[in-house]
């Protein structure tokens, strides 16, 4: 059984192209199941944000998939085949294993680090268990790939610096306050990045929001979708000296906040820190106002290198993520690999497993033992015998699994003993039951 | 010199290096680790001085028992305070300077002769905890001044990211002058009448003058805070200074004992 990933995202593909290719809500269901009606396709899985859409599945014949899900996507979306065949990518086995573990992991995103898209796998994923089109491989590559997510999300430091301009702002407000719970908020003007940086704020705890604009309606009214109060232009001065923290962001072309005003405010606040947060453009505080001390001034030109240097430190950080999440994926193709010998594995336990029990039964018949512990003893040990022969040769055979060996002595194993194939159900028993003897022991 | 005292140096670089590690390094588990050390370090140390008590030697007998104190009092006074704030990054100054403090004290020749007055024990405890008291709060100004500087300058590198909120510093460095003030006030009465006291006592020497200096600093410093709203930039330069002239005595003090006069 392969891994196999087809999909296209913003790496490959326009916005224009993403918007056509995604699939809405309530198209997910069916799509899986056409899905899963492909010819060789096991499980599969679908992804379908903003930025990708993706297929992941489970299948014998990589090559004949892949275009099967090209030809599905093509049709099922409206677009030409020629245009998705330059967009398109296509990973098979490991390749597809390790994007896997990459676009769980966020490590593949736009903003690389961000919850979302672990969010957006987790969801899909549900959906296709729900829809019952998932198995035992991808069931297992799934929770590995979440655990390795939620290891590099902890281990490394890839999640946690802001890297957009709002929520810049109130990390850097939580650097000078520490907890927001008790510190006031001042937005000057109405405008939709000073609300942006606002929920940030809220989001980190601060509770007491003041707003104060020219129009007081506006202000009443942003007021009310943020639970603040609202205040008039003339009460400025005033806020001034209570707020811990102010956002402005109007549209005035002289500066409202001068360092005169500012200068005094702090004397009557005792030097009290204030961090000012100046979205405007053209600038709403006077740039000498820096040099006050205790006043933190930042811009959106400052807010914007924060954003950048962040941006890089996460780069940095996705590095090391990555080589920690290279492990997690060899290990699991390592395992997966293991699993091509799981059938003639299988076939090798029923028929020697059969052979001893009959002969068990003869042995017990000549005794004259009906029932009791005595008879129960003798299949005990014939099974018992059966798991010591065939020990050496299921390590054997799992350890030259998916190779050219593997496969001489698959058919060796087929054509010595004259086994016959087990049913289907049964092969996927001995996934889930975890017929790897490392990985019983990894389990414990 | 006891292997034990290579020890416990060998504790206190080594939690030095990882306090280090985890100020500018990418480490998150760098904390837990240096925490470790430095508990491993304060048990061994204490260990030391226990050691050093059924031989003897007493630790409040003399200026290198004190130094010696100051230095375990300083790693325990920082260990009780991040349990209620996040100080990870102070630890990197303080693991130091109690390096710096236990080195002073075995350089420093013992005492002999017959014990001294209780009064000047009382001395010498009180010198112990208000160094100790002193040191975490220039360790914390030192921190607020760099957060200080990178926030200002807008250079948001990996030591700002490590240091604890600026008002969680502020805050911190005045409570521990509150506290470290009224013993260092101490300190230097029960200084004043133990020495006055001593048979052969000289009158003025130049150490009485800068701990005078040193009290007044910190003095001023509680008295601005309270008035005029001291707080920040220019309360964390005042307790550097503070402490650097506290730095200064001592070394006066080490200084008369190693070469006399």
């Amino acid at each position: 059984m392969r891994f196999v990933v087809v999909g296209c995202s913003y790496q490959t593909a326009d916005l224009a192209l993403r918007e056509r290719l995604a699939f809405p809500a309530a198209e997910l269901q069916p799509a899986l199941e056409a899905l899963r009606q492909i010819e060789d396709i096991d499980e599969v899985m679908l992804i379908s944000t903003c930025n990708r859409v993706e297929v992941w599945a489970v299948t014998n014949r990589v090559e004949h998939c892949g275009r099967r899900v090209r030809g599905y996507l093509a049709q099922s979306r409206g677009v030409d085949q020629a245009e998705l065949r330059a967009t398109l990518y296509h990973y098979a086995d490991s390749e597809a294993v390790s994007h896997i573990f990459r676009v769980a992991a966020s490590l593949d995103a736009m903003v690389v680090g961000e919850a979302q898209i672990t969010g957006q796998v987790k969801e899909a994923y549900a959906l296709a268990a729900g829809t019952h089109v998932v198995g035992p491989l991808l069931n297992r590559c799934m929770h590995r790939a979440f655990a390795a997510a939620k290891r590099v999300r902890n281990e490394t430091a890839v999640a946690r610096h802001a890297v957009s301009v709002s929520s810049v702002a109130a990390e850097l407000a939580a650097r000078v306050f520490g907890e927001l719970t008790r510190s006031t908020v001042l937005v000057i003007g109405a405008g939709e990045m000073a609300e942006l940086a606002v929920r940030h704020l809220l989001s980190d705890g601060a509770r007491d929001i003041r707003v104060v604009n020219r129009t007081y309606e506006r202000a009443v009214q942003l007021a009310f979708q943020l639970g603040a109060k609202a205040h008039r232009f003339e009460d400025l001065p005033g806020q001034l000296l209570t707020a811990d923290i102010v956002i402005t962001s109007t549209g005035s072309s002289d500066p409202i906040l001068s360092r005169q005003m500012i200068a005094a405010g702090m004397r009557q606040r005792k030097q009290r820190p204030l961090f000012i947060v100046d979205i405007a453009v053209p600038k709403d505080v006077e740039p000498e106002v820096a040099r006050l001390p205790n006043v933190y001034l930042f811009n959106i030109d400052d807010l914007e290198q924060v954003v950048q240097e962040n941006l890089n430190e996460r780069r940095k950080e996705a590095r090391l993520a990555g080589r920690l999440l290279q492990v997690e994926v060899d290990h699991f193709v390592d395992w997966l690999r293991r699993q091509d010998a799981v059938p003639v594995v299988k076939e090798l336990r029923t028929h020697f497993t059969t052979v001893a029990r009959a002969e068990a039964q003869r042995t017990a018949h000549a005794l004259r033992l009906n029932g009791g512990e005595q008879r129960q003893l003798l299949d005990t040990m014939a099974d018992a015998i059966v798991k010591k022969l065939l020990h050496d040769p299921t390590v054997e055979l799992k350890n030259h699994a998916s190779s050219p060996d593997g496969t001489f002595l698959a058919r060796a194993a087929r054509q010595l003993f004259r086994l016959q194939p087990v049913d289907e159900a049964a092969g996927q028993e001995g996934l889930d039951e975890g017929a790897d003897p490392d990985d019983a022991k990894e389990r414990e | 010199m006891t292997p034990l005292f290579f020890i416990v140096v060998a504790l206190y670089a080594a939690a030095t290096a990882v306090y280090f590690t985890y100020l500018f390094g990418r480490n998150e588990r760098a904390l837990r680790v240096a925490r470790l050390t430095l508990c491993g370090a304060l048990v061994a140390h204490l260990g030391m001085i226990g050691l050093l008590c059924t031989q003897k030697h007493n630790p409040l007998q003399d200026l290198r028992g004190a130094l010696s104190l100051s230095a375990l009092l300083l790693g325990v006074g920082y260990l009780v305070s991040t349990l209620r704030t996040r100080m990870g990054a102070v630890g990197a100054f303080i693991t130091p300077l109690s390096l710096a403090l236990l080195i002073s004290a075995r350089i420093t020749p013992q005492t002999t002769g017959p014990g001294i007055h209780p009064l000047g024990k009382l001395h010498i405890a009180l010198v112990a905890m208000g160094v100790a008291a002193f040191g975490l709060a220039a360790a914390v100004a030192l921190i607020y001044l760099f957060q200080e500087t990178a926030l200002k300058r807008k250079r948001i590198g990996q030591l700002f990211r490590r240091s604890p909120p600026l008002t969680a510093l502020d805050e911190a460095g005045r409570r521990l002058i509150l506290v470290g003030f009224p013993i260092f006030t101490l300190a230097m009465i029960t200084g004043a009448i133990w020495v006055a006291r001593l048979p052969g006592h000289e009158g003025f020497r130049v150490e009485y003058l800068i701990s005078a200096v040193t009290w007044l600093v910190f003095a001023l410093l509680i008295l601005a805070r309270w008035t005029v709203g001291w707080r920040g930039r220019q309360a964390a330069w005042a307790t550097v200074v503070g402490f650097v002239a506290t730095v200064a005595v001592l070394v006066i003090y080490i200084s008369r004992r190693m070469f006399g006069g």
